[in-house]
């Protein structure tokens, strides 16, 4: 029954050669270093670097043992140079509507053990193309593209913006680490279009998130990376799961420390209008809320919508934040003003009205959803691991409001003694306590209206 | 299963259960249902290219080459078809031809079986074949603890050690007692020298009335050892028995 080993569509997989390692995962456990990916592949990754003087292409070649042993009678002192230049007269670049051609820079070729006694090799072209990009970078790999395998194509801007096809990050780590639950359906990129939008940094290069520097930052910095590392790891194991969650919680609240986030206008809020402790929880429930739905909307719409440009739509984002922010404060100053003209009226309306504002606050707070926590989620939705990154960035969401409802609780005290110095007739601190309503209320108009402009400014 | 879900799988499941009956109109007249049905380019493709190899084990391998080219029209990346042309050339005997379509086809796609096709025709063209590959490929399967005793049966039968055959073709016939595991014993057994034995796997490879060329030679081959009377066909080119058998 030899012609049903091959059914359809499924048949063209196994008879390309994915059948070896499909056998393999349900008998033995891999000792020798099998290519995960079947004997026959040959596997191709280019990682395109955008500098404002020219353009570069890491360019690796991976074959596993069939092909390497097929090509081992053509390998000489020559071969890693003949290949190279080969790859490069067969990779397309188009740089604002103009063909550029390629030159090699470097050229490398290495074997490796492999199983059953054979070799995998590895052919790595540094390639280079000096050409000012200014408007598009389009990008076809031509080069033996006949063979089963996986390609994978990755891009970055150094000095410029790009709005990308194309993830920032290789997920199989350059061809060295195929992530396991993607081996039955290989990635198949073989173009890139690239939009560059002025000079800056890419969204790539940006992925920790708003720096805040010094040792603290750097800390932060890296568990940032091992966080997004986590999620494209080879295999999800319980432990590794849990850790991954307890670090998405310690980011979330470090990433809250960071300014911004609306802790300015919590601040001045809740001091102006004599918070409770009740209102700082409230807050922070509203901004995790706030912060989860907001990254997964954005996130799905990324990953639905190829020409929706991430870096856009957070900094419409932050737009929208700011307004809410600067509409929030005047309402703030217009009840100011009314509770100054008609006396101290603590009625059911303006309870309602209090509320608003702190959800208000909230949403102001988390609509921008957090770079890290986004690349998390398309991260994770890209290796077929969606539900991994929904739980991942609730829970960053959870460590957020965490640190925005402590920092909230800290006020709200700091508030209170305030409160309690100016009954007991200090006159300074009871005219700073009379001031503090209409004073606080325009900073949360400013600030909002610094948000709005500080967004602008990146659109 | 052909009312159930009438679709390209079940006709052609039902396409082959008739070949291997020995019904080669029926078995077409499925086929061609399979294909009216297909809509992918793969699904095409894949019918056509089985409309190919039933030609080309009526005889016809010029009908089968242009099932090939069809089906490589309807989808140009599909590499059984490529094989088949390669194929198809050889048993029309333009070698060279043959020759370099296997080239391509083993670039791109090393598979066992294209791997020994394109060596019995080297053989046939006068040429030395290399079967380096083919071996590294068995230690890949191996390693990888995949098993594919029937390749290896029918390989070390016709170009190998008939012992190492035999051992292949009895665990592939323990594991899958199907008419291909029957033939494979049966030739294995003829070669290393024990055609009594072998008789009654290869009656029961061609009991179902099965046509294809290359199980009625072995039987026929088996049987004259015996002393019994039987018939050659002569138009059946025993040089290249890796090409007669792939379906």
């Amino acid at each position: 029954m030899r012609r049903f080993l091959l059914p359809v569509a499924a048949g063209l997989l196994l008879a390309s050669g994915f059948l070896p390692s499909a056998a393999q995962a349900l008998t033995v456990p891999a000792t020798a270093a099998a290519h995960p990916l079947g004997t026959f592949t040959v596997n191709h990754y280019n990682g395109l670097r955008i500098s404002p003087s020219e353009v570069r292409n890491l360019a690796v070649v991976d074959l596993a043992e069939v092909p390497t042993l097929q090509a081992e009678t053509q390998v000489n002192g020559t071969y890693a140079a003949r290949r190279c230049a080969a790859l490069a007269a067969a990779q397309r670049l188009v740089v604002d509507g103009r063909t550029v051609p390629w030159r090699v820079t470097e050229s490398s070729f290495a074997y490796e053990p492999g199983e059953g006694g054979l070799r995998t090799s590895r052919l790595t072209c540094r390639l280079a193309a000096a050409v000012r990009a200014s408007e598009t970078v389009a990008f076809t790999d031509g080069f033996e593209q006949e063979r089963i395998g996986w390609r994978e194509i990755t891009a970055v801007g150094e000095g410029v913006r790009l709005s990308s096809s194309v993830p920032a990050t290789s997920v199989s780590r350059e061809l060295r680490a195929y992530p396991e639950d993607l081996l039955a359906d290989p990635l198949d990129r073989r173009t890139a279009t690239l939009t560059l939008s002025g000079t800056g940094v890419s969204p790539g290069a940006a992925r920790g998130g708003v720096g805040i520097g010094g040792p603290v930052g750097d800390a932060l910095a890296a568990l940032d990376r091992t966080f997004t590392g986590l999620i494209g790891s080879d295999r999800l194991t319980a432990p590794l799961g849990l850790l991954a969650v307890g670090l998405a919680v310690v980011l979330g609240a470090g990433h809250a420390l960071i300014p911004g986030h609306g802790k300015t206008v919590m601040a001045a809020y809740l001091a102006g209008r004599r918070g409770r402790p009740r209102d700082a929880l409230v807050v922070g429930a509203t901004v995790t809320a706030t912060h989860t739905a907001g990254v997964l909307v954005v996130g799905l719409l990324l990953s639905a919508f190829t020409a929706l440009a991430g870096e856009s739509v957070l900094s419409w984002l932050g737009v929208a934040g700011g307004v809410l922010i600067a509409v929030i404060g005047l309402r703030l100053l217009l009840t100011t003003r009314r509770a100054t003209d008609h006396g101290h009226g603590h009625g059911h309306g303006h309870a309602a009205t209090k509320r608003a504002g702190l959800i208000g606050l909230g949403v102001a707070g988390g609509i921008v959803p957090s770079p890290s926590a986004l690349i998390v989620l398309l991260g994770a939705i890209a290796l077929g691991r969606t539900w991994f990154g929904v739980a991942l960035v609730t829970a960053y969401g959870v460590g957020m409001a965490a640190t925005l409802t402590v920092t909230g609780l800290l006020l709200v005290k700091l508030v209170d003694r305030l409160e309690h110095r100016a009954a007991t007739g200090r006159r300074l601190a009871a005219r700073v306590s009379a001031l503090a309503p209409t004073g606080t209320a325009a900073m949360v108009v400013l600030l909002g209206a610094g948000l709005v402009l500080r967004s602008v400014t990146t659109l | 299963m052909t009312e159930l879900r009438p679709g390209v799988a079940a006709f052609s499941r039902a396409s082959y259960a008739a070949e291997l009956r020995g019904d080669t109109d029926e078995a077409r007249r499925y086929l061609e249902y399979a294909h009216a049905d297909a809509w992918t380019p793969a699904d095409l493709a894949y019918t056509r290219h089985y409309l190919g190899e039933l030609a080309l084990h009526s005889g016809d391998p010029a009908t089968a080459a242009d099932r090939y080219a069809e089906a490589l029209r309807a989808y140009p990346a599909y590499r059984p078809a490529l094989a088949g042309q390669a194929r198809a050339a050889a048993l029309s005997g333009r070698l060279p031809e043959a020759l370099a379509l296997y080239e391509t086809v083993v670039e791109r796609l090393p598979l066992p079986q294209y791997l020994i096709e394109q060596g019995e025709t080297r053989l046939k063209a006068g040429l030395n074949a290399d079967w380096t590959l083919l071996k590294a490929q068995r230690r890949l399967f191996e390693a990888a603890g995949v098993r594919d005793d029937l390749t290896w049966a029918e390989f070390e039968a016709d170009h190998g050690d008939p012992v190492r055959a035999v051992e292949h073709a009895r665990a592939e016939y323990a594991r899958n007692p199907n008419l291909v595991a029957a033939d494979a014993l049966a030739w294995a057994l003829f070669k290393a020298g024990k055609p009594a034995e072998a008789l009654p796997y290869a009656k029961k490879a061609t009991a179902t009335g099965w046509r294809n060329a290359l199980i009625a030679y072995h039987r026929a081959r088996i049987e004259r050892s015996l002393g019994r009377p039987t018939r050659i066909d002569p138009d059946f080119d025993p040089a290249l028995p890796a090409l007669a058998r792939h379906s």
